[in-house]
């Protein structure tokens, strides 16, 4: 597939229409050449096989930061018609709604690093993380049903967080249109005991520092200044949103075959947006969405909590404000421009963030000059990046990358790390980590990732956002 | 039992193969338990038997490793040894199994990684050289 590619600019690559058979549209990839050389041919399958759906508008894009995933690449962007288009559960993912929340705090990195140990126990103590981890949250049905249906709003009514963190959620941290009726009896008994649990795998509560501003008047609005602490979260919809995609997808295969839709790969198993298939997905797909933005909102509060215990700091003296959280796995329905006219699209982000621009109606008033805050994570031991949504509505749906990016499997990332002290090498260049999972941290290690500052980089090339700050970790603690 | 773990970018994929079809099934489950912890640390000292049947074969694995992992969550079970019977009539793929093991206990346990579900990604399994194979691949 790679020699069909050509390169239109710096930033991107064309792979056409038609390099396999049904591919309607073609798909772009966004990569310098250094990228580029790290491409797997994979991704480049997926995203043609993902450009044969049908109804879908412009291109199939790829982020910088993609990988190769099921069905759909992993940073990837589709949007379909309404009318003529489909909703698939593989353009989201298991993880429905995992995303990135990120905390500013008053307190300067300096002040944290004398108590850095310290702050990561408690971090570690205060977030259960891993297999066997039991929250301290039990939802009865009552519960589960408003957390459902009012996302992160459940958690601030329950005294875990501000009224005004909701605002500073992409979609006010809830999807209308959430059935709770939607959820099968698995789907709700995984979500009872884990909400307030970070998961596994590359899952992540972070301290870190804002190292460098580099759109000071952005950053300003964002309330990033340099040399004070932050907190980052990556988590998502626990076994709720997992147990709603592996319900779904036999029930789209199903659907695929009842609608003659062709399917060039089993994970993207698919149905017609207007279809009860869709609309039963959908419906649970935006439950599992309002949980994991309750998910966030308590593991922020937990986090907090712990931090200024650590730190022996009264609530005020901690400053935690929301900058924002973003999700980046799900699909919405939204207005945008393609093919020269304006429609309601579903647009797919799996492994891509919203970045939308200044004045988009969407925003937080607070934000509206400055354009949407686009959270990016780095590895464990390179920094993380805060970027401003530009104006890519026309080109990527108001899409960007969501994360560095793997580089190596988890099974290279762990030959490469045996006999290695990945903790003990992190300590010493300055990182905190603590982790549920210790034996399989290797899996982890920065090496397995691409440096977030080259994703970002092509993301700025192209246009598609703005670097406002970076910030380096400084404790990690992992599931 | 036989199986081994295969690479999948940020994922994992298990491949488990035996002289037929219940030995392939048997490793999966005990392949799938030594992604969640050391399974040699895991006493057999609890039963759990569980009845699946699906029309597919593809769909019967996806089940069987799906209900693992709901057993995993809800329970802390996990298994150390894992006793498969498969059969298919009328249409129907069926399976029974026996897992022994005990609840997680984190003073005894080591955590490894918690998968969120088993896919239909690259997802083999049937008769092969020799016997039998699947492979799964299992997000993470």
């Amino acid at each position: 597939m790679k020699e069909k590619l050509r390169r239109t600019d710096e930033w991107r690559l064309e792979l056409p229409a038609g390099s396999i058979p049904g591919m309607s549209v073609p798909a772009v990839i966004y990569a310098d050449e250094g990228i580029e050389r790290a491409l797997d041919e994979k991704v480049l399958r997926q995203a043609a096989n993902t450009a044969c759906l049908p109804g879908i508008r412009r291109a199939a894009l790829v982020m910088p930061d993609a990988h190769a995933g099921y069905g759909f690449p992993i940073g990837g962007v589709a949007a379909f018609g309404l009318r003529d288009g489909v909703v698939s559960p593989g353009g989201v993912g298991y993880d429905i709604n995992c995303g990135v929340r990120l905390l500013a705090t008053a307190v300067p990195a300096a002040r944290l690093l004398r108590d850095r140990d310290a702050a990561a126990a408690a971090l570690f103590a205060a977030v259960p993380a891993g297999v066997g981890s039991e929250s301290s949250i039990r939802l009865s049905k009552a519960d589960e049903k408003a957390v459902a249906e009012k996302g992160a709003r459940w958690a601030v009514e329950r005294g875990m967080g501000e009224p005004g963190d909701l605002e500073r959620c992409e979609s006010g941290g809830r999807l209308d249109g959430a059935g709770y009726g939607a959820l099968s009896r698995r789907a709700l008994e995984r979500g009872r005991g884990q909400l307030g649990t970070l998961g596994s795998g590359n899952h992540f509560v972070e301290i870190q520092e804002v190292a460098e501003i580099l759109d000071p008047a952005d950053a300003a609005a964002f309330g990033l200044e340099k040399g004070l602490a932050a907190v980052m979260i990556h988590s998502g919809s626990r076994g709720l949103g997992h147990q709603v995609c592996a319900d779904s997808i036999d029930e789209m295969l199903a659907a695929a075959r009842r609608y003659g839709i062709a399917l060039p790969d089993r994970e993207l198993a698919c149905a017609p947006c207007s279809s009860p298939e869709a609309e039963r997905y959908l419906a649970a797909m935006r439950a599992a969405a309002n949980y994991a933005w309750a998910n966030r909102q308590a593991l922020g509060w937990a986090a907090g909590k712990a931090l200024a215990a650590a730190l022996k700091l009264s609530p005020r003296e901690l400053g935690l404000r929301l900058v924002y959280d973003v999700a980046h796995n799900i699909a919405k329905v939204e207005e945008h421009s393609a093919g020269g006219r304006r429609e309601k699209l579903m647009v797919h982000r799996k492994g891509a963030t919203r970045a939308f621009p200044p004045g988009h109606p969407e925003l937080p008033a607070e934000y509206r000059e400055a354009g949407q805050p686009v959270i990016i994570p780095g590895d464990m031991g390179r920094s993380s990046y805060v970027l401003a949504g530009t104006g890519a509505m026309g080109e990527t749906f108001g899409s960007v990358c969501h994360g560095a990016g793997r580089l190596m499997s988890r099974g290279e990332a762990s030959r490469r790390a045996r006999g290695r002290d990945i903790v003990r090498e992190l300590a010493e260049s300055g990182v905190s980590v603590m982790a549920a999972a210790r034996g399989t941290l290797g899996e982890e290690m920065p090496e397995a990732y691409k440096d977030a500052g080259g994703v970002v980089r092509v993301v700025e090339g192209a246009g598609l956002a703005k670097i406002v700050a970076r910030l380096r970790p400084l404790c990690v603690v992992k599931g | 039992m036989p199986f081994d773990l295969i690479d999948s970018s940020g994922d994992i994929g298990v491949r488990a193969w035996g002289p037929d079809a219940h030995a392939a099934f048997s490793a999966l489950g005990e392949g799938f338990y030594s992604l969640l912890t050391d399974a040699s640390r895991v006493s057999p000292s609890k039963g759990l038997s569980l009845s699946l049947s699906a029309p597919t074969l593809e769909t019967l694995t996806v089940k069987f490793l799906n209900e693992l992992i709901h057993r995993a969550e809800q329970e802390r079970f996990l298994g150390a040894a894992c006793d498969a019977r498969y059969s298919f009539s009328a249409g129907e793929h069926r399976l029974s199994a026996v897992i022994l093991g005990e609840r997680f206990s984190s003073k005894k346990h080591a955590r490894r990684l918690m998968p969120k579900a088993a896919t239909y990604h690259e997802l083999k399994a049937g008769p092969a050289p020799g016997g039998w194979e699947i492979r799964v691949t299992l997000d993470l």
